[in-house]
């Protein structure tokens, strides 16, 4: 054969690669300009002072000279270690029941474990206070001490962090394998044996996923430590106190990387951690059922009924309290608390507010995830750019919502930005929101395509179908259940969230959750637990929803899936 | 082209028909791997090619850089006289059948076979007359309204198939399309899409590492391995005459034991010296595989000519219509198949004692580096 060397090839673009290479640029534009611009900004001016010259380090030498900010960021890791060391092995044992033993009423105690991820994390602050504050009824058991400080701040934080441990262990532990277990039974090794060398190996790396997400959650945390901190500073309410406050943006920008710094590590160590997770559990493991047995079932059960208890308990306090008329004195129920317009300008406009901001987080932030995900996934051309847009997604999860609210502050509010006629608007509101949870709903989503079969649109691109076409009539139909769950994922964390909407709201459109700091603040904790009341039964009504047009979904889609 | 076209006949590779598709010089990467190396091909219209070769040869990655779903990095793809090479699939002719069929769940079967026709804009009632038309073709009439996860493996397979022709393609490409079924069912299903090729005259590829689905269904077998084609031919040339050791060894079943040329017409193996027809093609002293397939030893009866072997029978595996025997003949470790009759006829048993016959001009010579 000759040796010259063969015609070099360059494929043309059919109009499906321009429409997802086009779809993969904005992705593309949209974290450029919503995520890495911003955190970009905070990261320059915490190195200018306030009229913008250069000062290398000087902002962050006076941070570690001034010893109120230092006592914050050591108050903010000992508090978050303390709640992590309590929270973990409680959920574990909470998972445990619900995954590895037959008590009943299993549905029951996981619907009430999740009761705290569908309120603000104010709203066990509040409880709380009610309960052992300064008018509470069971002050006398703290035995002098406060609740107003580190104690409320752990024992809510628990109770606010307890369900994302609880999902991440569950998973780990359900995804056991019952082989394991059968061989271990055959081997006739002891039961405690079992759970040493199987059982809690297995759930090795869920452990340490879950101890980072909560240590992350507790030091990034706003609302807790505020309503309940007292006088005791921590990062985040420090960084408010700063930018807020003194309007001293520099020393909020050092804060905010400083807060950065110990979320991103958690969140490095954390992907590690899930990596290993996934090598783990085996392709072919057959699932596990648990056996009764009662001197395993029984303390398992009256735990769970411990835990259960405490949940229920502290938001019925919470709700109780917002229903009576002078807490603890006159205990007469009322709907006054309700009357918001009495005790803020804004009234029952800042739920509607939270409806609209999270109605459009999760309507326009749902597909928009979902669609960047499957342009990144199936884009023929620009495979670099694809890639390099899969990792910027995962960022958003290592950003305190703090640190991101206080970005937006200084990109948007920056004199030469020609977008900042979004800030103090609404808008500016969802695409943070949809910015700060976008990682979660990216997965989702990556996780549904990649169960979808790849030669979908090879097929289509053979049978000179459109791509448009193809992801109407197949991928978005067989996705529509993922896509419901990341809308309801988005609109409760919107409803919920404090942390970032707290730098970015305007007057006229002040968020319910904000709302409830604002009440707390000014001495109305009554019509806060009311208002956070509100948001806890907005998000469970959306998740009612949720339910019903799953059922409809399912019961529509049953044809094409059941044999 | 033209001088490439004439090229590839004189090397034995043409086919009988003027080409459909042009295969020239290909070479595809995944980064500084080489899937597919420096290949070229010729395919006649209306052929049934089947590419053969082990897992991970880069058969499936030449299907798809034909297609334009993975486009080469190097070489032409020519397709009726027009140069492909760099068109997206959708501007490309063909039909396509993954191993995963990769119907769509959520449409009846009528729905996946007219997905096509609907975007062309045509008539509903033409549409549904051509939807109606396939499901005969395929025998799945009567199934148009059933979801694929309602069907069996079989069917699946065939509302792909219908699925693939619905647009009346030039080419019609075809994965693994039966690894996914069960011996029977597969068996049954490659006569009915050779059958369907032949009514319908499409030109045809199909990859499989199947070599009796290979053998019995291609009009030409491309026999693959390491990104590379061995060797191209009917399924009696690339069985009868394997042009290398590879495909000897890979398309059906072979002896093959080292030894030396002796002269002009003999070979030394161990203590035996075979008559050899192809030795001749040799200078003695070559350092040599024999190859000798299976069916090829016989039974010694008085009419043979060839090299007389006594034989040992180590143990017998039994096949059905045939038997395989393990022969120690004469310190060789041979394999033996023989009818089921002439089984009984010589009593084959571990222990027994035959006399066994090597025609010379069936033992097989592929150069051995020392
Ligand atoms: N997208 C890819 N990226 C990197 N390597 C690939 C890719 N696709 C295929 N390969 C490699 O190219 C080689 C050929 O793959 P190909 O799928 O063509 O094999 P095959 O002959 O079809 O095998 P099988 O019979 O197992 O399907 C393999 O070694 C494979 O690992
Ligand atoms: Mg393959």
């Amino acid at each position: 054969m000759a040796v010259v060397a063969a015609a070099r090839v360059r494929p043309i673009w059919s109009a499906d690669d321009k429409l997802l290479f086009a779809v993969v640029a904005a992705a593309g534009l949209f974290f450029t300009v919503f995520l890495l611009f911003p955190l970009a900004t905070l990261f320059l001016e915490s190195f200018r002072d306030q009229r913008g010259a250069f000062v290398g380090f000087a902002n962050y030498l006076r941070y570690f000279e001034t010893p109120s900010l230092l006592d914050s960021l050591w108050n903010s890791v000992w508090t978050a270690v303390v709640t992590t060391v309590i929270v973990i092995p409680t959920a574990f044992i909470f998972a445990y029941a619900m995954t590895r033993s037959a008590v009943p009423g299993k549905a029951l105690f996981r619907a009430t474990a999740l009761i705290p991820i569908l309120a603000p994390s104010l709203l066990p602050a509040l409880a709380l206070i009610y309960v052992f504050g300064n008018q509470g009824m069971l002050r006398h058991l703290l035995f002098g001490h406060s609740i107003y400080g580190p104690l409320g701040i752990v024992v809510a934080q628990v109770f606010y962090t307890f369900p994302h441990a609880f999902l991440i262990l569950a998973t780990a532990l359900s995804g056991a394998d019952a082989r394991l277990y059968e061989a271990a039974e055959a081997l006739r090794a002891s039961r405690l044996r079992v759970l040493r060398t199987v059982t809690l190996p297995m759930a090795r790396y869920g452990m340490v996923s879950a101890s980072f997400v909560v240590f992350t959650l507790v030091l990034t945390d706003f609302g807790i430590p505020k309503v309940i901190g007292g006088s005791f500073p921590v990062l985040a309410t420090e960084v408010y106190k700063q930018v807020v406050g003194q309007q001293n943006f520099q020393m909020g920008a050092v804060v905010g990387v400083v807060l950065l710094l110990p979320a991103v590590i958690a969140f490095a160590a954390d992907q590690w951690a899930q990596r290993r997770q996934v090598a783990v559990v085996g392709a072919r493991a057959v699932p596990f059922v648990p056996k009764r047995r009662p001197l395993r079932d029984g303390p398992l059960f009256l735990f769970c009924v411990l835990v259960s208890a405490l949940m229920i308990g502290l938001v019925g306090v919470a709700v109780w309290g917002s229903l009576v008329t002078f807490w603890p004195w006159n205990l007469t129920l009322t709907l006054r608390n309700y009357a918001f317009g009495t005790f803020i300008s804004e009234g029952w406009g800042t739920w509607w507010t939270s409806v609209r901001l999270s109605f459009c987080t999760a309507v326009i932030g749902a597909p928009l995830i979902f669609v960047f995900a499957y342009a990144m996934e199936r884009a023929r051309k620009g495979a670099v750019v694809a890639s390099f847009l899969r990792f910027l997604a995962i960022i958003p999860l290592a950003v305190p919502g703090l640190v991101l609210g206080i970005a937006y502050i200084f990109f948007f509010n920056a004199p030469a930005n020609p977008l900042g006629f979004l800030y103090g608007t609404l808008t500016i509101l969802v695409l943070n929101s949809i910015v700060h949870f976008y990682t979660v709903g990216h997965l989702a989503s990556l996780t549904q395509l990649k169960s979808l079969d790849p030669e979908f649109e090879s097929v289509s691109a053979s049978l000179k179908v459109p791509i448009l076409r193809t992801f109407a009539r197949v991928i978005l139909p067989m996705s529509l259940p993922v896509l419901l769950d990341v809308a309801v994922y988005l609109f409760v964390n919107a409803m919920t969230t404090v942390s970032a909407v707290v730098f970015l709201y305007a007057p006229g459109i002040m968020p319910a959750s904000v709302a409830v700091v604002q009440m707390d603040e000014a001495g109305f904790a009554s019509p806060a637990a009311a208002m956070a009341t509100v948001i806890l039964l907005t998000s469970a009504a959306v998740k009612g929803v949720q339910v019903a047009v799953d059922d409809w979904l399912s019961a529509r889609t049953q044809a094409w899936k059941r044999r | 082209m033209e001088g490439s076209v004439a090229r590839a006949s004189t090397k034995g590779q043409a086919c009988a028909t003027e080409p459909s598709l042009i295969v020239e010089r290909v070479t595809k990467r995944f980064g500084a791997f080489v899937a597919v190396e420096d290949v070229s091909l010729v395919v006649g219209r209306g052929e049934f090619v089947c590419f053969l070769g082990p897992s991970g040869c880069g058969k499936t990655t030449l299907l798809r850089v034909i297609a334009g779903l993975d486009p080469q990095d190097e070489g032409r793809i020519i397709q009726d006289g027009r140069d492909v090479s760099a068109l997206p699939p959708s501007a490309r002719d063909f039909g396509i059948v993954f191993q995963s069929y990769a119907l769509f769940p959520n449409m009846t079967v009528a729905a996946n076979v007219g997905y096509g026709l609907v975007s062309q804009r045509k008539p509903k009632a033409e549409i549904d007359r051509r939807v109606r038309e396939l499901l005969d073709l395929v025998g799945l009439a009567d199934q148009a309204w059933k979801y694929p996860a309602q069907l069996s493996g079989g069917q699946q397979q065939r509302v792909a198939l219908a699925r693939a022709l619905a647009l009346d393609p030039g080419l019609l490409l075809l994965d693994e399309p039966l690894s996914a079924l069960d011996a029977l069912v597969r068996a049954h299903l490659r006569e009915e899409i050779k059958s369907l090729q032949r009514r319908l005259g499409i030109t045809t590829i199909m990859v499989t590492h199947d070599q009796d689905e290979a053998l019995s269904t291609a009009d030409r077998v491309v026999v693959m391995n390491r990104g590379r084609i061995e060797q191209v031919g009917t399924p009696e040339e690339v069985y009868r005459h394997p042009r290398t050791l590879f495909v000897a060894g890979f398309v059906g079943r072979m002896n093959s034991l080292p030894g030396i040329v002796l002269d002009s017409a003999h070979v030394q193996v161990g203590a035996v010296q075979l008559a050899c027809r192809s030795a001749a093609e040799r200078a003695a002293g070559d350092a040599v595989h024999i190859c000798l397939r299976p069916e090829d030893l016989l039974p010694a009866a008085p009419a043979e000519i060839g090299t007389r072997l006594p034989a040992t029978v180590r143990g017998v595996e039994y096949l059905g219509s045939i038997a395989r025997a393990m022969l120690d003949a004469a310190g060789l470790p041979l394999v033996m198949e023989v009818q089921d009759s002439a089984l009984r006829r010589l009593a084959l048993r571990p222990g027994a004692a035959i006399e066994i016959v090597i025609p010379p001009d069936r033992v097989l010579l592929f150069d051995r580096a020392e």
